[in-house]
């Protein structure tokens, strides 16, 4: 298998750079035969590193211990599943994934009708950071080193790993950040070609917009494994590694936003060049930040020299990019103007700039360490006060701006109409506010005003809806089902993007809550006693033991009681695993919109009395749940078909043309 | 002098919103955790995890120590005060906000205020107010008009 996969992954290698070099005998006019050589060496490059994987994976499935990376992260008793994730778990196997979902996505773009024109410029692009990767594999960093002398057993997987969320987080949160290289390479291709119109970005947004919920998703995925799992009752502890998967979040964010600007009216080209190579960037530096040890984090995969070489990589290609575009830079000029200072084009400027703000605060915060060494001598930590104190005022206020700007009209508005607009919107969110003062009892001003911002979000969203319901209905003479309908399926970019708002917001309500008013308590318990913490009554009966495949499990049945409501047995853990020291605690979650119950299991003493950590984190579920709302908006605004094509375009002074209504 | 006036009243709106917002710092629940967020476990230097993240026996000792001392009625300040005299500024899991520290906190808003400043010179660039004289803007009402209106709305119900 080892020798499977080593032939594999040199043959990808070769190939790999055959096709760059082919891509490019082709673009200085030496025959088409070099294109369909280039096109099918990518293909290949593709084969060669799936059979590589394939072979990793049967060789952690099979337990062949004569791959020292096969000993190092898995063992015979480990679960089945977890042998197969093992090939993320440790170093060398996580950049056989990555590079396996790059020459895939190299070969899905090569593979399409629809990108004839930019495959001989963006396909080469894709394998040059192939190359890379494939580089690394073959001689930096291999994944088949073999052992002379095999063990009999591996060292087993880190039981921290062993959970759902390992199962799922890496490959969303891989294919986010792979993703972005084809709006890259598009992006590349379309200054190479001097085609510096909205072509790249209208055949890449579905791409974009991908990439963009799996690296949400794999966030949340990562923050709930968190939760779930570590056993500290908080989900997002602002880890540098933690940090580089928020960044190219913000920064797509940012893009997704600013391309509307350019589909529609033009402009702002070199600020999208810019904004998608930051973000390709960001996705890079991620992964020098895990594999170099520069900063200290819980995620590193420990000191390595593959640091150096992604931070050569990942300067050059940005140096070249930004060459590029420094040297296009007379076609991106814009010929388009604005025509008012307040306008949808200029609040998305507005956006912009918070979460491209948002995202420069976290990467200072996560860099200063460093500078701090540099400049003082002394290596300071940059830790959760910092972030949440720099970034709770900047999220506020973009969430503000979510409430605002999608009502702002295009080319040019004024005070008097958003004043008019936003009448309502504001006077529910104070009318909310008193509520959430009066009846709520919410005295704390942070949160009074992040759940205010969030009701005016809602009703200014819900506003528009209903106006354009309400405008249909008096044209069409529909009824209201049937013209809410319409309206929102024949405008589903826009709708869409309101429902991933919804989402975000949701989020917003879940992090405040959660931050805010979180509490906790450490109870000790005899056999048979009962303890009251807040609502709950929670009833304890002894500890007791079991074993599970490869591990010991001390645990208690908690009888759980809110206000009369039998809340059910919540079984709290501590795991002892055959291949580790420290026990793991799992903790025990009843979770609700209003709040999560979450207990530890911390210690016990001689006479069978056991030690528990009770959290209360309310609407931590919202945090989860606004994701699943933003696949739904996602996923409807990209569904195929009428309805999913961008809106009217504003060419110049006094003119529209309406685009395509159908994508 | 209306253009000027609505730059005027915007610029106040967005810098009275983000000094409303740069103002309020959010409060965590509780002392204690805000404590256990603030310092490094001693023995997760490397990881430079926080004592509250951390589930080893050195920050269940550190947290212990958190509760004793807030049961004798000593402040936030103070307890956070005793682990820096102890184990020195690395402690903190957020540079203290004094001498070159305080740049960490600055930079951010800085480089905001500077991309704000950005933008909008850029805008003073790009907007270009049509210049439609007055006496062109105000037309007359036409015999046409009803028709030319319905005809709009033909045109515009292709669309919905």
């Amino acid at each position: 298998m080892a020798n499977i996969g080593t032939i594999g992954l040199s043959i990808a290698f070769g190939m790999g750079i055959y096709s760059v070099v082919a891509f490019f005998l082709f673009n200085s006019n030496r025959g088409l035969k070099y294109l369909l050589s280039a096109k099918n060496a990518v293909y290949g490059t593709a084969l060669f590193t799936t059979i590589s994987v394939l072979a990793m994976l049967y060789a952690l499935i099979t337990g062949d211990f004569s791959i020292e990376y096969v000993t190092q992260y898995t063992s015979q008793d480990l679960p089945a599943i977890y042998k197969l994730t093992a090939l993320w778990a440790g170093n060398a196997g996580s950049l056989l994934f990555w590079a396996w979902i790059l020459v895939l996505l190299a070969a899905l773009v090569t593979v399409s009708k629809e990108n004839r024109e930019y495959i001989p410029y963006a396909s080469p692009i894709m394998m040059v950071v192939s190359v890379f990767f494939l580089f690394m594999l073959n001689f930096v960093s291999q994944p088949f080193v073999q052992l002379l002398s095999p063990p009999p057993d591996g060292m087993g997987m880190n039981p921290m790993l062993q959970n759902p969320g390992m199962v799922i987080h890496p490959v969303t949160l891989y294919l986010g950040y792979v993703g972005f290289t084809v709006p890259f390479a598009f992006a590349m291709a379309a200054l190479i070609m001097k085609n510096p119109g909205d072509q790249w970005i209208k055949l890449t947004r579905k791409w974009t917009l991908i990439s963009w919920l799996f690296l949400t998703l794999g966030n949340l995925f990562g923050a709930q494994w968190a939760y779930v799992e570590l056993g500290w009752g908080g989900y997002w502890a602002w880890d540098p590694v933690e940090n580089a998967s928020l960044m190219p979040w913000l920064t797509g964010s940012a893009f997704l936003h600013s391309v509307m600007v350019q589909e529609r009216k033009n402009m702002l080209k070199i600020w999208n060049m810019v904004l998608i190579i930051v973000t390709f960037g960001l996705t890079l530096f991620g992964t020098f930040l895990v594999r170099s040890g520069v900063v200290a984090s819980v995620h590193a995969f420990g000191n390595s020299s593959l640091g150096a070489y992604f931070l050569i990589f990942t300067s050059l290609i940005i140096l070249a990019a930004l060459y590029l575009v420094a040297d296009r830079i007379n076609l991106l000029r814009q010929g388009n103007q604005f025509e008012s200072y307040i306008s949808k084009e200029s609040s998305f400027l507005l956006n912009n700039l918070l979460l491209v703000g948002s995202a420069f605060s976290i990467f200072w915060g996560t860099v200063f360490p460093i500078v701090s060494e540099a400049v003082v001598g002394q290596k300071i930590a940059v830790g959760i006060p910092f972030f949440n104190q720099v970034n709770a005022p900047i999220g506020l206020a973009f969430t503000l701006l979510m409430g605002i700007c999608p009502l702002i009209a295009w080319r040019k508005a004024n005070f008097e109409n958003i004043a008019k607009n936003f009448l309502w919107p504001w006077i529910i969110a104070i009318i909310g506010m008193l509520v959430m003062v009066f009846i709520g009892g919410i005295t704390k001003p942070y949160a009074l005003i992040a759940y205010t911002i969030c009701v005016f979000v809602i009703s200014s969203t819900l506003q528009d809806i209903l106006k354009g319901v309400r405008v249909r209905k008096k044209l069409t003479g529909e009824n209201l089902i049937v013209s809410l309908i319409r309206l929102l399926s024949k405008n589903r970019r826009r709708y869409g993007g309101y429902v991933i708002h919804m989402g975000i917001v949701m989020m917003i309500v879940g992090i405040t809550g959660s931050n805010v008013f979180n509490s906790e308590a450490v109870k000790t318990f005899k056999p048979g006693e009962t303890a009251v913490v807040g609502d709950y009554t929670i009833s304890f009966k002894g500890l007791q033991q079991t074993s599970r495949d490869n591990m010991e499990v001390i645990y208690a049945d908690l009888r759980v009681i809110k206000n009369n409501y039998d809340m059910g047995n919540l079984q709290v853990e501590k795991v002892f695993y055959s291949t580790s020291e420290q026990p793991m605690t799992e903790p025990a979650i009843i979770s609700t919109f209003k709040e999560d119950f979450y207990v530890l299991l911390t210690g016990w003493e001689d006479d069978g009395s056991a030690i528990f950590k009770i959290h209360i984190n309310p609407q931590i579920k919202w945090l989860w749940t606004g994701g699943w709302v933003i696949v739904i908006g996602v996923i409807f605004a990209l569904w195929p078909g009428k309805g999913s094509g961008v809106g009217s375009r504003y060419l110049g002074r006094g003119e529209v043309s309406y685009g395509k209504r159908v994508s | 002098m209306v253009r000027g006036l609505v730059r005027k009243i915007s610029l106040t709106w967005i810098l009275l919103g983000s000094f409303l917002l740069l103002n309020i710092s959010p409060a965590l629940a509780s002392t204690q955790s805000d404590i256990e967020n603030s310092l490094i476990c001693p023995a997760c230097f490397a990881e430079s995890m926080s004592v509250a993240a951390c589930q080893d026996s050195t920050a269940q000792q550190i947290k212990e120590e958190i509760r004793q001392k807030l049961a004798l009625g000593q402040t936030k300040v103070e307890i956070i005060k005793t682990y820096v005299d102890q184990y020195g500024e690395g402690i903190l899991t957020s540079p203290p906000k004094k001498g070159f520290n305080l740049m960490a906190w600055v930079t951010p808003f800085l480089g905001i205020m500077m991309g704000g400043t950005l933008i909008y010179l850029a805008l003073s660039r790009w907007v270009k107010v049509p210049s439609v004289k007055k006496s062109q803007a105000k037309t007359k009402p036409g015999a046409l008009d009803d028709y030319y209106e319905a005809r709009v709305e033909e045109e515009f119900k292709k669309y919905l």
